[in-house]
């Protein structure tokens, strides 16, 4: 397995917004997930969902709406992990 | 021949009904005929799309009707061809229409089959072009009639020098790449994609139109033809064989002097002429190199030339609409799980209707393993957001775990898809 930092966004206060990210292999077998960047302790900041577009045969597209949970600004980065 | 409820004519119109009658469309053809498409029909969708595309393309039409309602219950994209060789056998009749690279049959078991036979025989006879239909998977005959549509084609007899620039394999990889992000959605196949995933047919419009691509990008293909009694298995036709008499695609020379095949209805990738012929089940099979400008190759050695490509927007349109066709049928889009292998760390096989969605559960996971779950469709539909999922786990007991998970389709197509899983530890 390897992970990396596929992006770096911010959203506003209680808005939501979709990315993609294009020419995955799609022989793997890959998790997104989010780390907001801006510290704010006592409730959860961001919440993620993935849908996937098979573009070709060997290649696909991820898309990930991405949730502020908060009344404020937040910075976060959009991970990846390929487990197989 | 004319076959009676069965209208073979270019759509003029597709339209709207009365207001109180909006469960229809009307179909109109070039005669002013016309039929009513049945909304509530489950092929309806898939149907209006062919005839649209049959429409935009000027291409011919195959029309079923019920005489008592004047609702459509069939749909087909004819072949404009020329009866090229009829072979008799015991239950039927193979017949090598040009230009096809499919295997074409007339059953003996075809009600119609001397008043079809004889049609072939004179279209044979006269050389003139015919419309030919017949069943979307066995390809089997089902109408002949004169082609009212006269087409412009400049033929040669020789042979054409190859022409192409070396390139690296990286640079193979590149032109792969290009060709095969062109590929048609396989559930919606609209212009300009390719319909790589309906390998019954048409390979030399998709030749042509990898090689216009590649020149565009700089690099000048050639291609390579072969010839023999093909047959190739294939996850994208729902009973997994096709059958060819001949077959083509783009090839660059690489650097290294080796001729590699770009060929996304059978490859993954760029491969050596070898392996490429290889799979295609004729050791005896020969093998033509010409340059990229041939269009068709006769297996007797004539050339056609399309340095418009015009014919090749009608190959390629002719065989999106077979594509779009057997998409509403009731195998659905490809590719077909049953002719699909399991792959390493995949649950299951999904299909899942457009717009819904639905639960699948899989029990007897060890409580301590970590597992994660995500999903792949095998449909290629590029453009949009397909399939999305979410996970629910229930305890079922002290040391086994049930994994529920919900996929959610919100495409308009049926989607097929792999639920796969890893297990991060145990």
């Amino acid at each position: 397995m390897w992970t990396g930092t596929q992006f770096s966004a911010s959203l506003a206060p209680n808005t939501s917004h979709r990315w993609f990210t294009w020419g995955w292999p799609v022989g793997w077998h890959v998790v997104w997930y989010v780390m907001p960047t801006s510290a704010v302790s006592g409730a959860p900041q961001v919440d993620w969902d993935v849908a996937v577009e098979r573009a070709s045969s060997t290649q696909c597209t991820y898309w990930i709406t991405v949730k502020n949970l908060t009344g404020a600004t937040v910075t976060f980065d959009g991970r990846f992990a390929v487990l197989s | 021949m004319p076959r009676e409820n069965v209208l073979v004519e270019e759509v003029t119109e597709l339209t709207a009904v009365a207001a109180a009658e909006t469960r229809y469309r009307a179909v109109v053809f070039a005669s002013g005929s016309s039929a009513r498409l049945d909304l509530e029909d489950s092929r309806a969708t898939g149907w209006l799309a062919a005839l649209e595309q049959m429409r935009a393309a000027g291409l011919t039409a195959y029309v079923e009707v019920d005489p008592g309602t004047g609702v459509i219950v069939e749909v087909l994209c004819p072949l404009p061809v020329v009866v090229d060789d009829l072979r008799e056998r015991d239950d039927g009749v193979d017949v090598e229409l040009v230009v096809s690279h499919a295997r074409h049959r007339l059953s003996r078991d075809n009600p119609e089959f001397d008043e079809l036979l004889a049609a072939l025989r004179r279209a044979r006879e006269s050389r003139e072009p015919v419309l030919v239909t017949e069943t979307p998977d066995e390809h089997e005959i089902i109408d002949v009639r004169p082609d009212p549509k006269a087409r412009a084609e400049s033929a040669e007899t020789g042979e054409v020098g190859v022409l192409g620039t070396p390139v690296t394999l990286a640079q193979a990889n590149e032109m792969f790449t290009l060709v095969n992000n062109r590929t048609a959605c396989s559930a919606n196949p609209i212009a300009p994609g390719i319909p790589f995933t309906y390998p019954d047919d048409g390979c030399w419009g998709r030749a042509h139109e990898m090689c216009r691509l590649m020149i565009g990008a700089g690099v000048q293909p050639d291609k390579v033809w072969i010839y023999g009694n093909l047959h190739v298995v294939s996850f994208n036709k729902p009973d997994c064989n096709v059958y060819w008499g001949w077959h083509v695609a783009p090839t660059l020379t690489l650097t290294t002097g080796e001729t590699y095949v770009v060929d996304p209805a059978l490859f993954p990738n760029p491969v050596p002429r070898a392996t490429w012929a290889s799979v295609q089940g004729d050791p005896a099979a020969s093998l033509v190199p010409t340059g990229a400008d041939v269009f068709h190759r006769s297996s007797g050695g004539t050339l056609t030339f399309d340095p418009a490509y015009s014919q090749t927007n009608t190959v390629l349109a002719t065989y999106r609409t077979q594509l779009q066709l057997r998409a509403a049928s009731s195998s659905g889009p490809p590719p077909y799980s049953n002719c699909l292998a399991l792959p390493p760390r995949t649950q299951w096989f999904g299909t899942i209707a457009g717009n819904t969605s639905h639960r699948w559960f899989t029990f007897g996971w060890p409580a301590n393993w970590h597992v994660v779950w995500t999903i792949m469709p095998t449909l290629i539909c590029p453009g949009t957001p397909t399939l999305s999922w979410s996970v629910a786990v229930e305890r079922a007991g002290s040391t086994q775990a049930t994994y529920w998970i919900t996929v959610t389709n919100s495409s308009p197509h049926t989607v097929r898809f792999e639920g796969r899983y890893d297990v991060l530890s145990t």
